[in-house]
């Protein structure tokens, strides 16, 4: 299989009429990396991918694969291929002529053709399907034939529309497994559009964030929940507990930040007097005296039993805390508990 | 490159536009005609045809019997064509499948042989030709669109809320008089329509069944014997302009109901 | 008695009027003329004895196989040339114009549908004639020095049908083309293809049902079509329609017009089982 490329988005817009749907986007994809673009509805998200398949131009910017301009080329000339969301299989043709029509237009012809066909069901697992008739599979298969469809004529790039929005919700999560398999099998460059966060955590190497078309926060998953860099990222990806607050003391490595919680002294970096938010996991807050910064008593004012942890809703004062406390000891609802975490678990966001 | 295929797409679109306007619009124009016949040049406008026309009794004889006709056979036809889509998606009978392709059955076969098979049967049954047996004949012929617009109109939402209905304590007759007929009025209305336009167009069957009291595209017909003359463009114009008139009225109609049912 | 039972006795008690109707006005006379069809016309009444004397005649009288051999083409012509014509200006119009001018194109494109067929081809007449719009448009601008014959020709009627047929097909092509998401065709030139192949492979094959519906269309109200020949044809060229017409007002050989319609019943029918496996996928 073919190497996937590096993708570049140099400062792109897009522009409809006076509604601006991307605005100044820059991005750097490395090479036959799984990038999954997140975000909610009228962020843009597919938008950027209809620009990198060619079907939409930019308003302004460039678009590079390698280090070829793409951005005036059609889709038919671009080493990209696009899932698209409805799948877009053709009815009239069987599951190996849909396979086969990328092949057929590139000239690719008799056996050579059909092997291709045959290797690419055999990678989307499902081997010696040609013939049947591409409305009588199911929702899954179809999304694997559309998949091979686009994979066999070897993007250097691949394309993914919300290819899971279609599937129902166990469907999606085995599909998204797999998905993350045959990617590390072919090694194209994978940019996949989502507005479901779990789906971006467990597929990405890399995720985007995109809000109001422009970028928001991109890293790995991990970083990006662990150290979100906007209030936004850090509520789009899983619950956050923010505390708004104002820096009363700097040094090298750590800011003192005043707030109705008491003044909490923090790593990070800000400037002294500058208003900021402290974002903490509800995961990071404990139930006892066991982190190092006190954040006050409060009292639970209604517990959830979720299964792998008890989520509790804290009253402090005038604020709510959401609070993930472990499933032992059964915190009791109405109880006052004390309310500590690690200053290594809060994020500074300015 | 653009500019070219756009430009050929335009001029596509207006050579056809022109093509399925120029009959129209020429019978329009020398309905106006200041002249004696209906062909250029034209020597100027003039609503001299149209007098004449309101002035001919026979001509405006045609047109009441065209209405009478028109108006009797679509009620007819969407009485019928109601009960008719009631009874199958209601009950949704045995044998629904032959009773709908019997009721459709004559939009396959010509107006024509319609026509001669109505008019050898009633002669053979010694009834003479009038506008009564034409009423006949177009409740033949639009009995099967009346009956398709009302069945596609009747979904099983509209069973529920009968089925509320029935359970809040109305009679059958009730059912039907204060909740499904006032449910599908639209469809109705468009059935009627469509029969109405239908049948006060038609000429063959209208041919063949009428001796003295004609119709008026039957009446129109004669007249044509005469050569073309600025008074048939006038009625010609006439009956477009009513026709053309009755189906916004329909498709207005049909459009508020689609909406209606989509949201 | 089961309540299936019970609600298949009211469901065709419901239907019963117009099962009435349809019997009595519809039924009965098809049957009636496929019976007079066998009967002969002895002076001026009728010989109930059943013979297949008329259609004897037909298939040995040159007027009518004649007819109705000139009948099959010029519909034939008529269903081709409809689609020429339609297909380009429902594509363009599906396809290349912004969404909220279709509907409104759309209705104009089929507003002379609703000038009665009388009307309609008597229109044509003022325009093909010899002293008629196009002759006297083209003999102004010096195309042309004197008059020529549009008018009474098999051309005429073919104009005439393809007329109004291209407003029908029209309507039952773009109706097709925009079912086809547009997802397909952008996923055919992402695979691709030039956009002659994504016509040619994605964008024709899916629009068949409408072509398909259309064209059966034509075929059956033109081959049964009576004024369009009659008006612009003239008498020079006999068709189908027009030959039962003249048995019924002019011979009054009413068995010989009824062994005709028969064989137009025939021919309708022949077209239909052929497309009816077509027209049924078309509806699922």
């Amino acid at each position: 299989m073919t190497r996937g490329a590096r993708l570049t988005v140099d400062d792109v817009s897009k522009h409809y009429g006076a509604s601006v749907a991307l605005d100044s986007v820059s991005l750097s994809i490395d090479p036959g990396s799984y990038v999954v673009i997140l975000g909610p509805s009228g962020s843009g998200k597919t938008t950027l991918l209809s620009l990198l398949g060619g079907f939409t131009q930019p308003t302004s910017g460039r678009i590079l694969v390698d280090d070829g301009d793409v951005t005036h080329l059609p889709p038919a000339r671009r080493p990209t291929t696009t899932v698209f969301q409805d799948y877009a299989l053709f009815p009239h043709m069987t599951v190996g002529q849909n396979i086969g029509f990328g092949l057929t237009m590139h000239k690719i012809r008799g056996d050579e053709r059909s092997e291709k066909i045959e290797r690419m069901l055999g990678v989307v697992g499902l081997p010696g399907i040609e013939d049947r008739a591409v409305t009588s599979l199911s929702g899954g298969q179809q999304q694997r034939v559309a998949l091979a469809r686009a994979l066999v004529i070897e993007p250097r790039v691949l394309l993914l529309d919300e290819p899971l929005g279609a599937l129902d919700l166990k469907l999606r999560r085995q599909m998204q497994d797999e998905l993350g398999e045959i990617q590390r099998r072919v090694g194209t460059t994978f940019v996949h559009v989502t507005h479901d966060q779990e789906e971006a955590m467990s597929l990405a190497d890399v995720v985007v964030v995109l809000r109001d078309g422009r970028i928001e926060d991109q890293g790995s998953p991990e970083s990006l929940y662990l150290q979100p860099a906007t209030r936004f990222s850090a509520t789009f990806m899983g619950d956050s507990n923010l505390i708004d607050g104002r820096v009363v003391r700097t040094t090298d490595e750590t800011v003192e930040v005043e707030t109705s919680l008491g003044n909490l002294t923090v790593p990070g970096r800000a400037s002294e007097g500058a208003e900021v938010t402290l974002a903490i996991r509800p995961e990071h807050l404990r139930a006892d005296r066991g982190g190092d910064i006190v954040l006050g008593e409060g009292r639970i004012t209604g517990r959830h039993f979720i299964g792998m942890h008890q989520r509790c809703r804290i009253q402090m004062g005038d604020r709510e805390l959401i609070l993930n406390a472990p499933t032992k000891p059964l915190l009791p609802e109405g109880a006052t508990v004390v309310v500590t975490a690690h200053p290594d678990d809060f994020v500074v966001l300015i | 490159m653009r500019r070219i295929g756009t430009l050929l797409r335009t001029t596509y679109v207006l050579v056809v536009f022109g093509f399925i306007f120029l009959p129209v619009v020429v019978l329009i124009v020398f309905s106006f005609q200041d002249g004696a016949v209906s062909v250029p040049p034209l020597r100027g406008l003039s609503l001299r045809w149209y007098g004449e026309l309101f002035a001919d009794g026979r001509m405006m004889a045609a047109l009441r019997n065209s209405v009478l006709v028109a108006v009797v056979s679509a009620i007819i036809c969407t009485v019928l064509g109601f009960i008719a889509a009631y009874g199958l998606a209601r009950y949704r009978p045995r044998g629904a499948a032959a009773l709908r392709a019997l009721l459709i059955a004559p939009l396959g076969v010509s107006y024509l042989v319609i026509g001669l098979g109505l008019s050898l049967g009633f002669s053979e049954l010694g009834i003479g030709r009038s506008l009564m047996l034409v009423i006949i004949g177009h409740v033949v012929i639009n009995l099967p669109l009346a009956f398709a617009i009302l069945l596609s109109q009747m979904n099983e939402d509209q069973e529920q809320i009968e089925r509320a209905a029935r359970d809040l304590g109305a009679g059958e007759f009730h059912v039907i008089t204060k909740v499904t007929v006032p449910m599908l009025l639209p469809g109705i209305l468009a059935a009627f329509l469509l029969s109405f336009t239908l049948s006060w167009d038609e000429f063959v069957i209208a041919l063949l069944l009428t001796r003295f009291d004609v119709t008026l595209p039957v009446e129109i017909w004669s007249a044509l014997r005469t050569g073309l003359n600025p008074k048939t463009n006038a009625a010609g114009t006439i009956v477009f302009v009513l026709s053309v008139s009755l189906l916004f009225v329909t498709y207005w109609i049909s459009r508020r109901r689609i909406g209606g049912q989509r949201r | 008695m089961t309540s299936h039972e019970k609600s298949t006795r009211k469901g065709w008690a419901l239907s019963g009027p117009a099962l009435l109707w349809t019997s009595l006005f519809f039924l009965a006379p098809m049957g009636f003329v496929v019976a007079v069809s066998f009967w002969r016309r002895v002076g001026g009444t009728l010989d109930r004895t059943l013979t297949l004397d008329n259609y004897r005649t037909i298939f040995e009288d040159d007027v009518f196989t004649t007819a109705l051999r000139s009948s099959l083409e010029v519909v034939l012509i008529t269903v081709v040339a409809s689609l020429l014509v339609a297909y380009p200006f429902a594509y363009i119009l599906a396809y290349r114009v912004p969404a909220r001018w279709q509907r409104p194109l759309l209705i104009l494109a089929v507003l002379p549908f609703w000038t009665s067929y009388v009307v309609r081809s008597y229109s044509w007449l003022l325009v093909l004639a010899k002293n008629g719009v196009i002759n006297q448009a083209m003999m102004t601008s010096g195309l042309i020095s004197s008059p020529i014959t549009l008018a009474n020709t098999r051309l005429a009627t073919v104009i005439g049908f393809v007329h109004f047929f291209t407003m029908l097909v029209s309507l039952t092509i773009y109706a097709s083309l925009t079912q086809i998401p547009e997802s397909y065709r952008k996923a055919a030139r992402d695979l691709g293809a030039s956009p002659v192949a994504t016509f040619l492979r994605v964008t024709l094959p899916l629009s068949m049902p409408g072509v398909v519906v259309g064209a059966f269309l034509t075929f059956v109200l033109a081959i049964g079509d009576f004024i369009t020949p009659q008006i612009l044809g003239g008498g020079n060229e006999l068709l189908l329609p027009q030959a039962i017409m003249l048995q019924v007002q002019r011979r009054g050989d009413f068995p010989l017009a009824a062994a005709l319609s028969v064989l137009l019943l025939v021919v309708v029918g022949a077209v239909y089982a052929v497309f009816a496996r077509r027209l049924s996928l078309e509806r699922r």
